[in-house]
């Protein structure tokens, strides 16, 4: 890369740099940010961190689901007998 | 500049910017209605609570952090500041970040904003 191409790649704004705070907030940044198709450095390597990070938290949301899921079946038989 | 919208703050986030949110027509709001979420502090426990939530893991919940405000204070009249240089992940994901493609905006702000202290 010669410097001129390294700096341009820093410089360019994605949709995520761009949009503006109207039309923008805490609920719909992830999706703006998913639908841009050439996503700057730093926002590209946000997603990919935080879909880590969330892949993670929804992991632990399933075991602790079948944790929670199975006494309350067993209390149920036992409750039948 | 924020009539009508609603927002949550932190308890990490000054009272100042509570206020200014206020001032200039925005609305206070528990976390699961308001259309902005801000923090000071990926760690407080507020704030922790969020990144755990379903709503965060299936992209429905960004934090900003709450210089973002502090910016549009100072940049009035200006180029608009864009928001979405200010988000605040989990701690574990700045790190990731900050070791890839270093210091984040809001970093900045914080350094800023002390040396002016
Ligand atoms: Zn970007």
């Amino acid at each position: 890369k010669t410097p001129a191409s390294v700096n341009k790649y820093k410089n360019f704004r994605c949709s995520g740099c761009v949009t503006g705070v109207r039309a923008l907030n805490s609920r719909n940044f992830s999706q703006i940010l998913r639908s841009c198709q050439y996503k700057c450095e730093r926002h590209m390597v946000l997603l990919e961190a935080e879909d880590r990070y969330k892949k993670n938290i929804l992991k632990t949301y399933v075991i602790r689901q079948r944790i929670t899921l199975t006494p309350v079946k067993k209390s149920f038989i036992s409750k039948g007998k | 500049m924020f009539k009508d919208r609603k927002a949550w703050f932190s308890q990490s986030v000054p009272r100042r910017f509570c206020d200014m949110w206020m001032s200039e027509g925005g609305i206070i709001t528990d976390w699961t209605t308001a259309d902005y979420i801000f923090s000071k502090d990926a760690s407080h426990p507020d704030t922790h609570r969020l990144y755990e939530s379903l709503d965060y893991s299936k992209n429905r919940l960004t934090v900003f952090h709450a210089s973002y405000l502090s910016a549009c204070e100072k940049n009035r009249n200006k180029v608009a500041v864009s928001v979405g240089h200010f988000v605040l992940p989990p701690s574990s994901v700045q790190k990731e970040v900050k070791a890839a493609v270093g210091s984040f905006i809001w970093e900045k702000e914080d350094n800023q904003s002390t040396k002016q202290l």
